[in-house]
């Protein structure tokens, strides 16, 4: 019984971990899945082989609500802020303390291994549920908090009922239907994931520049001698006609903003970059585009575009239910346009 | 037993309403007979009833059919006035499905299930932040909302979970149920929105659908507070621990409800913040309720529970009919307003009576007697007390407004009174005629019905507030049994020494935030709370003093 409690503890904070990290949603999600249907054997004894069934059945379908979502969007998230070691260091800590402060000052009637994943499922999340710029995260992030206080209360007090295993399947659909159905929306509004108009993080730590969409967000980024193959030479193509700021007089003696390069970190640095325009000369209305074989196609971006402070998205975004400065719709019956999501 | 059709038809017509959601009548007209059922159902419900789950039990109590039954029915009268004002097509099912929830919620005796359930509820009810056309913003408030009820949910089952067992030598330490107690007690505050976490209501109320701001600010975590009433009445109250920073604590969160809640509403200019932070202001009554950890509390607490949803439900509604009918939710732009809609200006005189009280209403003296119960005298009290009727400044402002000079775009408002549509005879014939003339007859009287709908609300509130339809009695009504002990202390071992608090333990008065001691006497109708009493295989190892009996 304990090398399964284990067995069911590491895999459930390491599902946890992928979810929580993992840039491809679709990965996360599995991850997410893998934790969720690990979590209920973290029992002594362990419950019925219904209870069982159902929470699994619960996270199957619970995924499978997110997934729908997900197929059909570019499913690449925001990912860990601090790396995929930095989790793992935490989480580890957290188990530790989890597993050496079970019952939390006197006996549990449930196993040590429940409040160390527990414990540690709630460290994972912390981090999501503060920041919270990427719905899907926010939604992983939440399933995963209450599944780990969930890990807690069966650690201090004991193996739940059968009702409220089928209570808690309950919650784990609403959960993860829920963050599915935020996730719809979001995609709706935004087309993607993010809710903050933030530049996606393209460079982790400085060094190690990743795909727009990463293979796998189960490959640490630093880990070695992992480079993906270069592409074979694309012809060159003619560049696209730039916009100039604005229009000038052919004797003006000040040099021509032109376009600049995409800010493609948002570490150190990035502000000042994004605050000092980059001067270039403009290109030849019909000649090559600069740039080797290996460089990708930078789009062109206005420098006055880049001085423009990043805002909001949810700020930019004019309240759409506010009638107070516009008339308000006409009420309506059931057989007229109305008011719900997607 | 009498609970399952309940759940049958909440659950079964709220699946079914969301799965034939593309056939808008369809799933109109299973949502709003859903809810006559559902109706139906929680006053069939038979208080004492029960079902077994394996070794779970659900069990019906007076006061989860009082609170299904309200919240059924208003819920049908909103839909109703929502089809004629400002309509969410998600809302016949999101009312059903956390209805259900809550009824699951309500049966259920062991807390740690029941905060699983409302959980699950809460997330329902949340769909219906959700509108079109979808932006960014709104995205972002539906995803506080859910945060807050997560983490709210998390934190509540951590707290209830540490005790939820024999303690052992741990029983000695009031900490550790001061901790429980507080981590309960702020997630009934996260929930509630209750200044300071009041942040995401206040988005919400911004955002959401004003229609459903009654589910989601008021029904929902109503429930939830019951819940963690029932489980303070059990485990933390017969204990008489020293908890006074974790009292003051709760203390302090509902008294800065109750006056600054009163003074954002009273600043606001949008009706929504007006609703929003009303709420948010009556809802530290409960929570100076969660505060006073004494079975005196019981009645009074669950009895303002009713008054303040049905109050808060009927104002929001008010709130969407004024919108709807004006083109504005802005309170300097609705002046005549009551000369233009009597039936609305009636409605909202109901309303503050039933939210405030008169002397005499049970409204009036719950809210006294939680101030009595929670506060010992002092200019804190005085500042709760003057809080609680400062309500009546963003009421009479919004009064006054009404019975200014008409504004243009109140007088462009359709009018009260009942019209009749202008017969066209080159309609089709048969049913389908009728069905065209009835909605033709429907649209030409959306202000009537819409005024008929909250007078309705309103009216039901101040019955409500008055005492009537049985709410003391089954606010006195004992919470569900858990089939197990599920708390806390056990007995020790014969030898180890009593843990009853020593005279340097005993609270010190505070000059600010002292929670009065145990007023000897009761509402006429407060009864005994049976949950306060420890389960007969349970036995504190605190010695409890004459003040933790019952007061007769």
């Amino acid at each position: 019984m304990s090398a399964l409690l284990d067995v069911a503890a590491v895999v459930t904070v390491a599902g946890a971990l992928v979810a929580i990290t993992g840039r491809d949603a679709r990965i996360a999600l599995i991850g997410l899945v893998v934790a969720l249907v690990a979590a209920p054997f973290l029992a002594d004894p362990l419950p019925g082989l219904s209870s069982i069934g159902i929470r699994a059945v619960a996270a199957l379908l619970g995924g499978y609500l997110l997934f729908m979502v997900l197929r059909d969007t570019t499913a690449v998230t925001r990912g860990s802020l601090v790396g995929l070691p930095a989790e793992t260091l935490g989480a580890a800590a957290a188990f530790v303390i989890g597993y050496g402060t079970a019952g939390l000052g006197s006996a549990p009637l449930g196993p040590a291994a429940a409040s160390a994943a527990g414990f540690a499922l709630a460290v994972i999340a912390v981090a999501p549920i503060v920041r919270g710029a990427d719905v899907f995260r926010l939604g992983v992030a939440l399933a995963i908090l209450v599944t780990g206080a969930e890990l807690v209360r069966v650690g201090l007090a004991g193996t739940p009922t059968p009702l409220e295993e089928l209570v808690t399947s309950g919650l784990t659909i609403g959960l993860m239907g829920t963050a599915a159905v935020l996730c719809l929306n979001a995609v709706a509004a935004t087309g993607g994931l993010a809710l903050r108009n933030e530049p996606r993080r393209s460079v982790l730590f400085e060094a190690h520049q990743i795909a727009p969409t990463a293979p796998s967000s189960l490959r640490p980024s630093w880990r070695p001698g992992r480079r993906r193959p270069a592409r074979p030479a694309r012809p060159a193509r003619p560049a696209r006609p730039t916009r100039l700021p604005e229009a000038r007089p052919v004797d003006d003696p000040r040099p021509v903003t032109g376009p600049a390069q995409t800010v493609l970190w948002s570490g150190a640095g990035a502000e000042e970059s994004r605050a000092t325009p980059t001067q270039v000369e403009p290109p030849p209305a019909d000649g090559p585009s600069e740039g080797g074989a290996e460089a990708e196609p930078t789009p062109t971006v206005d420098a006055a575009e880049l001085l423009a402070p990043t805002t909001d998205a949810a700020e930019t975004d004019a309240p759409t239910t506010d009638t107070a400065e516009t008339p308000a719709p006409a009420p309506d019956d059931p057989a007229a346009p109305e008011a719900d999501p997607p | 037993m009498s609970l399952l059709p309940f759940l049958a038809v909440a659950f079964g017509a709220a699946a079914l309403a969301m799965l034939v959601r593309d056939y808008r009548r369809l799933s109109l007209a299973i949502g709003l007979l859903g809810l006559v059922s559902a109706t139906i159902a929680s006053l069939a419900i038979v208080p004492g009833d029960r079902l077994t789950v394996g070794p779970g039990r659900l069990e019906a109590t007076e006061f989860g059919r009082l609170f299904l039954a309200l919240g059924c029915s208003t819920g049908l009268i909103v839909a109703v006035t929502g089809l004629a004002t400002a309509w969410q097509r998600n809302l016949p099912a999101a009312l059903l499905g956390g209805f259900g929830a809550l009824g699951l919620a309500l049966s259920i005796g062991d807390p740690l299930i029941a905060i699983v359930a409302i959980l699950g509820g809460a997330l329902v009810g949340s769909l219906v932040t959700l509108v079109r056309p979808v932006s960014a913003r709104n995205v972002q408030v539906a995803s506080r909302e859910f945060r807050a009820i997560a983490v709210a949910g998390a934190l509540a089952l951590v707290g209830m979970a540490w005790i939820a067992r024999p303690l052992g030598p741990l029983a000695q330490e009031p900490t550790v149920f001061g901790l429980a107690y507080l981590a309960v007690a702020l997630a009934a505050a996260i929930r509630f929105g209750e200044i300071p976490f009041h942040r995401w209501a206040a988005r919400l109320a911004d955002s959401a659908p004003e229609i459903a701001l009654p589910l989601l600010l008021a029904w929902a975590p109503a429930a939830f507070a019951v819940v963690a009433l029932a489980w303070m009445d059990r485990s933390i109250a017969p204990l008489l621990l020293p908890l006074d920073i974790e009292r003051a604590t709760v203390l302090a969160v509902g008294i800065m409800s109750i006056v600054l809640g009163a003074a954002a509403a009273w600043l606001q200019d949008d009706l929504e913040h007006v609703v929003g932070y009303s709420i948010v202001q009556d809802a530290g009554f409960v929570m100076l309720g969660l505060a006073i950890l004494d079975p005196s509390a019981w009645q009074p607490t669950r009895t303002w529970i009713l008054v303040f949803v049905v109050a808060k439900t009927a104002f929001a509604t008010w709130a969407v009919a004024v919108r709807t009918r004006f083109g504005t939710r802005r309170i300097p732009e609705l002046n005549g307003w009551a000369r233009r809609s009597p039936g609305l200006a009636i409605g909202l005189v109901a309303i503050v009576v039933a939210t405030i009280g008169l002397p005499g209403l049970i409204a009036w003296d719950v809210r006294g007697r939680l101030i009595d119960l929670s506060l010992t005298a002092g200019p804190v009290r005085l500042l709760v007390t003057v809080g609680g009727l400062a309500s009546l400044a963003y009421y009479g402002r919004i009064g006054l407004s009404g019975i200014r000079a008409t504004s243009a775009l109140v007088a462009a408002g359709a009018t009260e009174r009942p019209t009749r549509p202008l017969s066209d005879d080159s309609g089709p014939d048969g049913l389908a005629g009728i069905e065209e003339r009835a909605v033709r007859l429907w649209r030409a009287n959306r202000a009537p019905i819409a005024s008929v709908g909250v007078l309705v609300l309103a009216l039901t509130a101040v019955s409500v507030a008055a005492g009537g339809l049985g709410g003391p009695a089954a606010a006195a009504a004992p919470a569900p049994e858990p089939v197990a002990p599920t708390e806390t202390f056990i007995a020790l071992p014969s030898g180890e020494p009593s843990t009853e608090p020593s005279p340097s333990t005993e609270p010190s008065p505070s000059p600010s935030l002292t929670p009065s001691p145990t007023s000897p006497t009761s509402l006429p109708t407060a009864q005994p709370s049976p949950t306060a009493l420890p389960s007969p295989t349970a036995t504190p190892t605190v010695k409890p003093s004459s003040a933790a009996t019952p007061s007769p």
